[in-house]
């Protein structure tokens, strides 16, 4: 079998005394949806905060593409292929639809984000795969508006496109529908199956349909730990999911 | 993203400023304080407006360009170049450090850091008497002269003559700073300013764009306090005071944050209020107070934004006009 694109290994998150996770160990294999579920509270959000550097690892590995990043900081994850999108949208909210994708384009560059002496091109690869991102996301906007005026449901989108922009080889995505209509999960279905062509992505979510609907692979965690593991078919079936879940609509 | 203007733009519009200003402001003396604070409310408006850092240290900055340029006409043979240059710099590297430190604390920690900062500064110079003069003031500061080898040496004795030197180095400075707001840089300050969090997560090292801009604010408002020293003939202990700091930080957001026309503004309408309300009453400070209160009721925005709306009105293409009709 081939080795997993994204590993963690006894990955360990303390917050002052409290586990939020504790010895996860999972393997993500490249080009696959890998779904990560549980009830709230169970720790996945902070295993993407871990693994896209926003908290430090109590103890753990992380490997991605064979490579240790569990040490390395926050901002150099996005150029090692790490890209995510947040829970909670998190934009430039005065800045342009535009300038939002720009910027996260730009960051790929560190060196050109020091650059003080030279106007900002209207014209840029950066700004030309801004323009292509926003097409393949279908959020069909003039680029010019603030991010701040975007419906909900657009900015969840525009938070996805930025996560887009880093061109990763692992994108962590971090409930992209909540909030959205229903109207509006089609949509993210197609979105979500078309980027398997390009790059790994990781889940997280709580619409049990989409999950079934794209996922290869899904995570179930409870308390801090990885409770199963198996496709949709095979977690739908499982005891201890049902437990965790009693009382949930699943 | 709003297209930037060319950059022949802004040194035009700065050289139209800095040549008509003296005809219209009451003396060359006055004339020329407002370039000097109008580049110390740049430095304030690159850290504050641009990035979201509230410095209360500015001060720190501009009495130690005071000093510096004091000091070397004093003791060293430097031109005037040289003098301007080793200040700036000077300021430059001074803010790395304040803006090292300060930088490691958020929120109102960051702004008590820089004001401890700048009261340090003011003690070091109340206490090192022997250099700066301590309460007195540095005396006897002298114009450094401009020297074109084997060409010409220019001296700036004359109030008109010292105005032109500053009005060169305003327009420079000004140039390369509204530069540097257009560029990259200027988009990774804007984009830290709105959402520290999403700026670092999507790839940049937050804390060394904050140094970067505390050099930049350092060394162009060091090149103010240099200025202002050798259009004193003097190098005050207050330059260096929390006054300085509060003065140079109000003319910044009377302008309005987030554009430098807006800085230059602010100077301008502080000091000539100032200046207006002096002869007035000899309680003039109640007045420009007050004024300065209703500005901020009133004008929120900053007077630069409010000029902005104002001509927008008169020429038609109004805010509310535009949006109205890309919607309908
Ligand atoms: N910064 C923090 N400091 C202290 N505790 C935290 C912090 N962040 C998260 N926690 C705690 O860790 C636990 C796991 O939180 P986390 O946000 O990872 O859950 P989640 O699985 O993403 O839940 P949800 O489905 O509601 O988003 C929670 O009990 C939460 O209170
Ligand atoms: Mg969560």
């Amino acid at each position: 079998m081939a080795d997993p694109i994204l590993q963690t290994i006894d990955l360990t998150k303390k917050y002052g005394d409290f586990f939020a996770n504790t010895e996860v160990s999972i393997n993500v294999m490249a080009d696959t949806i890998h779904g990560v579920i549980g009830p709230n509270g169970a720790g996945k959000t902070t295993l993407f905060n871990c693994l896209a550097g926003t908290v430090p690892l109590t103890s753990g590995k992380i490997r991605l593409d064979g490579r240790e990043i569990g040490k390395k900081p926050q901002h150099v994850r996005p150029l090692l292929g790490m890209g995510r999108s947040f829970q909670v949208t998190s934009l430039f909210s005065d800045l342009t639809v535009l300038e939002n994708l720009r910027l996260a384009s730009q960051a790929l560059q560190p060196a050109k984000g020091f650059v003080f002496w030279k106007s900002l091109p209207e014209v840029s690869a950066d700004i030309d795969y801004a323009h292509h991102v926003l097409k393949r996301i279908g959020l069909d906007i003039e680029t010019s508006t603030l991010a701040a005026s975007l419906s909900h449901g657009q900015q969840r989108l525009l938070e996805v496109a930025m996560a887009l922009m880093a061109r990763p080889k692992v994108l962590l995505l971090d409930e992209p529908t909540s909030g959205m209509g229903i109207d509006d999960v089609p949509q993210m279905i197609k979105l979500l199956r078309s980027l398997r062509k390009e790059c790994t992505v990781v889940l997280i979510e709580h619409n049990i349909h989409l999950v079934t609907e794209v996922c290869d692979i899904v995570t179930v965690m409870q308390l801090g730990t990885v409770i199963a593991e198996g496709t949709p078919a095979e977690i739908s079936a499982d005891e201890a999911v049902k437990t965790a879940y009693l009382g949930e609509d699943i | 993203m709003t297209r930037n203007f060319p950059l022949g733009f802004h040194i035009g519009a700065a050289t139209v400023f800095a040549f008509i200003l003296p005809f219209v402001v009451p003396s060359e003396v006055l004339a020329t304080e407002i370039l000097i604070f109008a580049l110390a409310a740049i430095g304030c408006n690159l850290l504050l407006g641009y990035t979201g850092l509230l410095s209360f240290g500015q001060a720190l900055f501009f009495g130690a360009g005071a000093y510096f340029a004091g000091l070397m006409s004093i003791h060293l043979p430097f031109g005037l170049f040289t003098v301007l240059l080793i200040s700036t710099i000077a300021g430059a590297a001074i803010a790395v450090i304040v803006g090292f430190f300060s930088i490691r604390r958020a929120g109102i920690y960051f702004v008590m850091l820089t004001l401890a900062f700048g009261q340090l500064g003011y003690y070091i110079a109340f206490l090192a008497e022997p250099l700066t003069g301590g309460e007195d003031g540095l005396l006897s500061v002298v114009r450094p002269s401009l020297t074109i080898p084997f060409i010409a040496k220019f001296d700036f004795a004359t109030n008109t003559s010292f105005y032109y030197v500053t009005a060169v180095t305003f327009v420079m400075a000004f140039t390369l700073l509204q530069r540097l707001v257009d560029s990259p840089l200027g988009s990774v300050l804007r984009a830290i300013k709105q959402n520290e969090a999403r700026a670092e997560a999507i790839g940049y090292q937050v804390r060394l764009y904050k140094i970067a801009v505390f050099a930049f604010s350092g060394a162009v408002t060091s090149l103010s306090g240099a200025l202002y020293a050798l259009m004193l003939n003097f190098a005050p202990l207050s330059n260096i005071d929390i006054e300085t700091s509060e003065v140079i930080l109000f003319m910044c957001v009377l302008g309005g944050l987030g554009s430098l026309y807006g800085s230059i503004l602010g100077a301008v309408i502080f000091l000539l209020a100032s200046d207006f309300f002096a002869e007035l009453w000899p309680r003039w400070m109640l007045l420009l107070g007050l004024m300065l209160v209703m500005i901020m009721l009133y004008m929120p925005g900053g007077l630069w934004k409010s000029v902005c709306s104002l001509f927008a009105r008169l020429s038609g293409t109004d805010d509310t006009v535009k949006k109205g009709g890309a919607n309908g």
